[in-house]
């Protein structure tokens, strides 16, 4: 076949991401290795399952953190939902007392509303890229109220905070930046 | 409202032909075509840089990138630095938006050759081919700068008219009464790791004129014989498989309505050639076919019909309200059996009409469009001063349609050269 220099030799190679593959490997491993032992030493206790979330959780986080482009506020929004699920399912592991959704959930949500109202405040100019992620962390800061609304969360003082914090973050940026946040729900719901 | 902002505010809703693209597009399945331009010296990377941020300052129209909406995708501003790279892998990839700043064109260099590689839901090879064009001459302009000391062409901004054309020009009372039969599909051992075999048939522009004036039929309508005939004799006659050859020529559709946009507006034709019904060892039977199909296919109503049932489909309530990650599993999934119903595609897009002053600094145009696994091979062709560029891209192991196309031409009397990526 005739080739001339309109293209570059290449060599034929595949590209797999070969560290991420040893680690589900090694990481797929641990989790047997663990759900045996468990079984084998101590049927009575879930202790491995507590593993098996915290690797999860772990996976969760680097492949979201590996995507690039991603914007600060849509790392607040994703920790604070992967966070939320390994505490639940801590507390699940272990007896569910319920303390997951009475005092740690609220505290997540706290600390994700004041960490995004910090950030309208200090990068205004920004804003329109964590609009959504914004909308988003709002509606999910819901959720302990609407549980406490029906009566499976009992520490009424800390929901009420939390939800409180997040209504109040949400209406300070759409004071500040009301129109950029409407642009960007008409972005992002457009038909 | 600083202008920086403002800007960082812009966004548009994708075409209707655009739409698919993002949902039906992975790492096997690109929906990229490229243009490149041969040039007389060695490219350099710097100047490359420069001509393609003077050409993006024109038509601001590429400087976007998709975004997820809940129900669809969207174009929004992307201030981002443009990445330039020399070319490291095979053409019309997958351009991933992570590692080229979001972009959804890239340009590439190699020795002489500048390329640029488009995903199609930005915009369809014709406005692709204006803004590469701009792209090279920016370069050359740069490049030469004392030739051009005086202004040949006009520096002001292209009206960025992203209009759907679509939804201006269909017709909603199109209706489709045609029951359609599978095509015949290639087959044979695929190329491993990935890779693509691009081969450039490179014609003799005179002697294919000639052949076609003999004939009476267009360039389009003798080279896409030609494939059949290829296509037949390569790689459907070993098999017992009686299918169609089914080829999807794409149509512009600029010429049918009046349209300046930069969007996508493009429509497609599909000629059939049965080997139940016709000799496909006879060329001139495929040739008188293929010119039938073309004259019937190309009136101005059925190229509205054909065009009218896509945009009816995309404008359909109950598929815009299905949220994005839905559409996406239904359209792959309808993709897997629409493909089935083409052989390959032939893209034309013309002649490449360049200003007389740049001619000099240019050697050759190419164009090529991304093969996948059910279309194994894809054609495209563009012409540049007295040749014709006809490519293959192909991710199939053996050259037997390439060889016997090339054959068939050598045969009707026309010269044919032959160039290729050494896959």
């Amino acid at each position: 076949m005739v080739c001339n220099m309109l293209y570059p030799k290449l060599n034929h190679v595949k590209r797999n991401n070969i560290i991420l593959i040893i680690s589900i490997a090694i990481s797929i491993i641990l989790i047997d290795v663990l759900l045996l032992i468990n079984v084998l030493v101590d049927k009575t206790n879930h202790w491995s399952l507590l593993c098996v979330a915290g690797i999860l959780y772990v996976y969760g986080t680097i492949i979201y953190t590996k995507k690039r482009n991603i914007n600060i506020a849509s790392n607040v929004f994703v920790q604070c939902l992967l966070v939320s699920l390994l505490i639940i399912a801590i507390d699940y592991f272990i007896g569910f007392s319920g303390w997951s959704l009475n005092v740690s959930i609220p505290i997540v949500v706290i600390v994700a509303n004041s960490t995004l109202m910090i950030l309208t405040i200090v990068s205004r100019k920004r804003y329109m890229k964590y609009a959504m992620y914004h909308v988003l962390t709002f509606l999910f800061s819901m959720i302990p109220l609407i549980l406490m609304f029906m009566g499976i969360i009992q520490n009424k003082v800390l929901t009420i905070v939390s939800s409180s914090i997040a209504a109040f973050s949400l209406l300070l940026t759409i004071i500040l930046c009301g129109r950029a946040m409407w642009i960007e729900t008409k972005k992002r719901l457009h038909m | 409202m600083r202008r920086k902002e403002r800007k960082e505010l812009m966004w548009r809703k994708l075409d209707n032909s655009a739409k698919i693209f993002p949902l039906s597009s992975s790492k096997k399945y690109s929906s990229v075509f490229r243009i490149s331009a041969v040039m007389k010296e060695k490219i350099s990377p710097r100047l490359l840089e420069k001509a393609v941020n003077r050409a993006l300052e024109k038509y601001e129209f590429f400087k976007v990138r998709l975004k997820q909406g809940f129900f669809w995708y969207y174009f929004e501003y992307n201030d981002k630095k443009i990445v330039i790279e020399e070319e490291k892998d095979y053409p019309c990839k997958y351009i991933d938006p992570a590692t080229n700043n979001d972009y959804l064109f890239k340009v590439t260099y190699f020795d002489s050759k500048i390329n640029i590689d488009i995903f199609h839901s930005l915009t369809d090879g014709n406005s692709g081919i204006q803004f590469f064009k701009e792209i090279v001459y920016q370069y050359i302009e740069i490049a030469h700068s004392n030739d051009f000391k005086n202004n040949l062409r006009t520096s002001r901004k292209i009206d960025v008219n992203v209009e759907d054309s679509y939804l201006k020009n269909y017709n909603k009372k199109a209706k489709s009464n045609e029951i359609s039969k599978k095509a015949y599909l290639l087959k044979g051992k695929k190329i491993p790791f990935e890779a693509v075999r691009a081969t450039h048939e490179v014609i003799n522009l005179t002697d294919l004129k000639e052949q076609t004036k003999i004939k009476n039929v267009t360039m389009t309508q003798y080279l896409t014989a030609v494939l059949i005939q290829a296509i037949y004799k390569g790689n459907m006659k070993k098999q017992k498989n009686n299918r169609p050859i089914k080829i999807c020529v794409p149509v512009d559709l600029k010429k049918y309505f009046k349209s300046k946009t930069l969007s996508n507006f493009f429509s497609y034709i599909t000629v059939s050639a049965d080997v139940d019904e016709i000799d496909l060892d006879n060329f001139d039977t495929i040739l008188k076919l293929v010119k039938n199909d073309f004259e019937e296919l190309l009136k101005p109503e059925e190229i509205s019909k054909t065009m009218s049932l896509n945009v009816k489909l995309g404008n359909n309530f109950f598929i815009k309200i299905i949220p994005l990650f839905l559409k996406q599993i239904f359209v792959r999934l309808s993709y897997l059996e629409i493909r089935k119903y083409t052989t390959t595609t032939f893209s034309n897009i013309g002649r490449i009409g360049i200003i007389a002053e740049y001619q000099k600094y240019i050697d050759q145009f190419l164009f090529l469009i991304a093969p996948e696994r059910v279309e194994k091979i894809k054609c495209s062709t563009c012409s540049f001063e007295d040749k014709m560029f006809f490519t293959f891209t192909s991710v199939l192991r053996d050259i037997n349609v390439e060889d016997k196309f090339e054959k068939i031409l050598i045969e009707q009397g026309i010269k044919v050269k032959r160039e290729s990526n050494g896959v």
